[in-house]
């Protein structure tokens, strides 16, 4: 017998009865989607601004990197490469593939507003590395991709064919483990803003 | 480890002077924020009833949901292993790394591997595996073991960190300065870094597989979980059997709770969901393993402990006990430690040499109170001590009291006889003491060493009761 075999006859040999299945729960809808995703990503130490068209996207990007006194250069993903980053001021970098950049600019294909995350997948162009390997992410989100909650940011991105990874993302990454003290940037981002475009 | 042992550690940690401010740190922060978490979100208390619903018929239905599990992940390009015990878990992990030439592999903080102690037997092998999460790094530097489930490095303070990190990385210049927090956390950030872009394979634990899809979920607040399963080309996580839930639905409601009760986060910084294997051109490891644990698991199921397998282990229970507040986790001398680990390290480490664990607890009922998923913590140490009683593993002086104190109890008159016998004595030795007890000789001195005790006064509770009915 195989220890497969072994394990399910033990669980096997001790039935036992089941509670009826729970019914899933789902937040109440609002009003403003993005303004409720800010409001809580806000409070989880991200940032994001509402944009008027994406062609802002560049100028945008820069007036947050010297806000926070960073230099004005990052990552851009091929899908923004076409705007106008000269103008901007901003100095595009390669896309960070397996390795660590000051600063990513990406999509993010869907949002839940419940919480203010960030869903990234594993067949999105740039992967989640926007998020893992750069200092500062800048998420460039659509309004039409906030959803009431995580599952059903989930469905609108993946459908019922899942991809190897999701990567829902609620604000920068942090630990408390020395000495019980919040810390931000312990292996993701240290800084993730949205640019949320119409 | 003799049978006593917990005594002797906790006796040593409440005299640790560095401790006690890392637990009352800990205590404040993280019973504070749980309790603001559960404050904005009305809806807290219904879904815990729904978290423990789901949890309870994921125990019942565990071998169908476990197949199911089996056959999605499968589908979806994932190999899935089986383990009964730690030793055969460790030999499969070994086996993929040995199959695929891995000499470097990095982790995610996960509580069964620790149960398992599968770092030793990687380093046995040849193979090194580096903690990623930044309480597991520091504690993985210092040879030591987590002391809380969510934060291993609980017990340290910054210069602690310092001094391991200065101890460790011999590249770091003498004259930097890492005094401080942010800069400990960064000079982490940097050095792992360079180790999560270098490693042949990521090792993760699981905190629930989802059977509708055979997804894994894993949730944690660094994001080293995400680079861990994406960054190396083999991924093996390693799952208790308990993990299991049924569907995406199931899923969201026990994230819920968890991210609240465990830090009093609304949602987890990073909740990170693996389906199979990564695509050609797609981010992610080419090859992914899981490992299903048993290790006792069936036997609990088996057993009036099997509540204990809804376990979420998020800590609560843990951030609320008197006793853990005042010993921390390495007195309980197990992988898992507070209430939770009162309970469970009996089952993984015998009943025999750990039988004061489930005596470690006041029965205040708190662990109970605060578990998302509902889990009586407390019955359940109550099994494990009468247990211990059938199994003759209490000392004779307190089997024997215990059989006097039930003789007695078992006909009215004796025990009537019994408690006015010694509420007269204590009667007795107050007025002898001048008004208050502070010396109980028969209670073994230790009793009144550290309190003093008024004498009953007024009539029994047995005779009140009589006069009111
Ligand atoms: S027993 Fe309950 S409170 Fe304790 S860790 Fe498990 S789920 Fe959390």
């Amino acid at each position: 017998m195989t220890s497969r075999d072994t394990i399910l006859a033990r669980l096997r040999a001790a039935p036992h009865a089941a509670p009826a299945h729970p019914a899933p729960w789902r937040p109440a809808p609002v009003d403003d989607p993005a303004a409720q995703f800010t409001a809580r990503l806000t409070a989880v130490f991200g940032t994001a601004e509402r944009l008027g068209s994406p062609a802002d996207i560049p100028a945008a990007a820069a007036r947050y990197l010297a806000a926070q006194n960073l230099p004005l250069c990052a990552a851009i993903a091929a899908e923004f490469a076409a705007l106008d980053w000269e103008k901007a001021g901003l100095t595009p970098l390669p896309p960070p593939s397996k390795a660590s950049v000051s600063a990513a600019i990406a999509r993010a294909q869907a949002a839940s507003a419940e919480t203010g995350t960030l869903l990234l997948a594993s067949p999105d162009p740039e992967g989640p590395w926007p998020n893992l390997l750069a200092d500062t992410h800048i998420a460039v989100l659509s309004q039409a991709a906030i959803c009431a909650s995580f599952e059903d940011a989930v469905t609108r991105r993946a459908g019922n064919r899942l991809p190897r990874s999701l990567h829902a993302v609620t604000g920068p990454s942090r630990t408390g483990d020395i000495e019980q003290t919040l810390e931000l940037g312990a292996h993701g981002a240290v800084r993730l803003h949205v640019l949320i475009v119409p | 480890m003799t049978a006593l042992d917990f005594k002797s550690r906790a006796h040593a940690a409440m005299n640790d002077a560095k401790l006690a401010p890392a637990l009352k740190r800990m205590k404040s922060h993280f019973q504070t924020g749980r309790a603001m978490a559960a404050a904005r979100f009305p809806e807290f208390e219904m879904l815990r009833d729904r978290a423990a619903a789901i949890r309870r018929r994921s125990i019942a239905l565990m071998p169908d949901l476990l197949e199911r599990f089996e056959a999605n992940a499968t589908a979806a390009g994932m190999q899935v292993h089986w383990a009964a015990d730690a030793a055969e878990a460790c030999a499969i992990a070994a086996r993929i790394c040995r199959d695929n030439g891995v000499r470097r592999a990095i982790k995610s903080k996960s509580m069964a591997t620790e149960e398992i102690h599968l770092n030793a037997h990687l380093a046995r092998e040849g193979i090194e595996a580096i903690e990623t999460d930044l309480g597991e790094y520091i504690i993985q530097l210092r040879g030591e073991r987590p002391s809380h489930i969510i934060a291993p490095a609980i017990h340290l303070s910054k210069e602690d960190v310092a001094e391991t990190f200065r101890a460790a990385h011999g590249d770091l210049p003498p004259g930097r300065d890492i005094a401080e927090r942010t800069a400990l956390v960064k000079e982490a950030r940097v050095k792992l870094r360079e180790a999560f872009l270098t490693a042949d394979a990521g090792i993760t634990g699981a905190n629930m597989l989802i059977a509708e899809t055979g997804t894994i979920l894993l949730v944690s607040n660094e994001g080293n979980i995400d680079l861990t399963a994406t960054a190396p080309r083999l991924h093996i996580a390693i799952a208790g059997l308990d993990k299991i839930v049924e569907s995406w639905d199931d899923a969201g409601i026990v994230l819920r709770v968890l991210a609240r009760s465990a830090t009093g986060q609304d949602m987890s910084s990073y909740v990170t969901c693996l389906t199979g294997a990564a695509a050609e051109g797609e981010a992610g490891p080419r090859q992914s393993h899981i490992i299903l644990l048993d290790n006792g698991r069936s036997a609990m199921r088996a057993s009036n402990k099997a509540e204990m397998l809804a376990c979420i282990r998020c800590g609560a229970c843990l951030n609320h006990c008197p006793i853990y507040a005042a010993t921390g986790g390495h007195a309980y001398g197990g992988t898992y430690s507070g209430p939770m680990g009162a309970v469970l390290t009996p089952l993984f480490d015998g009943l025999r040499e750990n039988a004061d664990l489930p005596n470690a607890s006041t029965f205040c009922g708190r662990c109970q109170e605060v578990c998302p998923v509902r889990i009586p913590l407390p019955m359940l140490l109550r099994h494990w001590r009468e247990d211990a009683f059938a199994a003759g593993i209490p000392p004779r002086g307190e089997r024997w009291g215990l059989g006097l104190w039930r003789w007695a109890g078992r006909a009215n008159w004796r025990y009537r006889l019994a408690t006015r016998a010694a509420s007269l004595g204590l009667r007795l030795t107050g007025w002898w003491q001048r008004g208050t007890i502070r010396r109980l000789p028969l209670a073994g001195g230790n009793f009144t060493a550290t309190r003093d005790m008024t004498p009953p006064s007024g009539a029994s509770f047995q005779s009140r009761w009589k006069g009111q009915r």
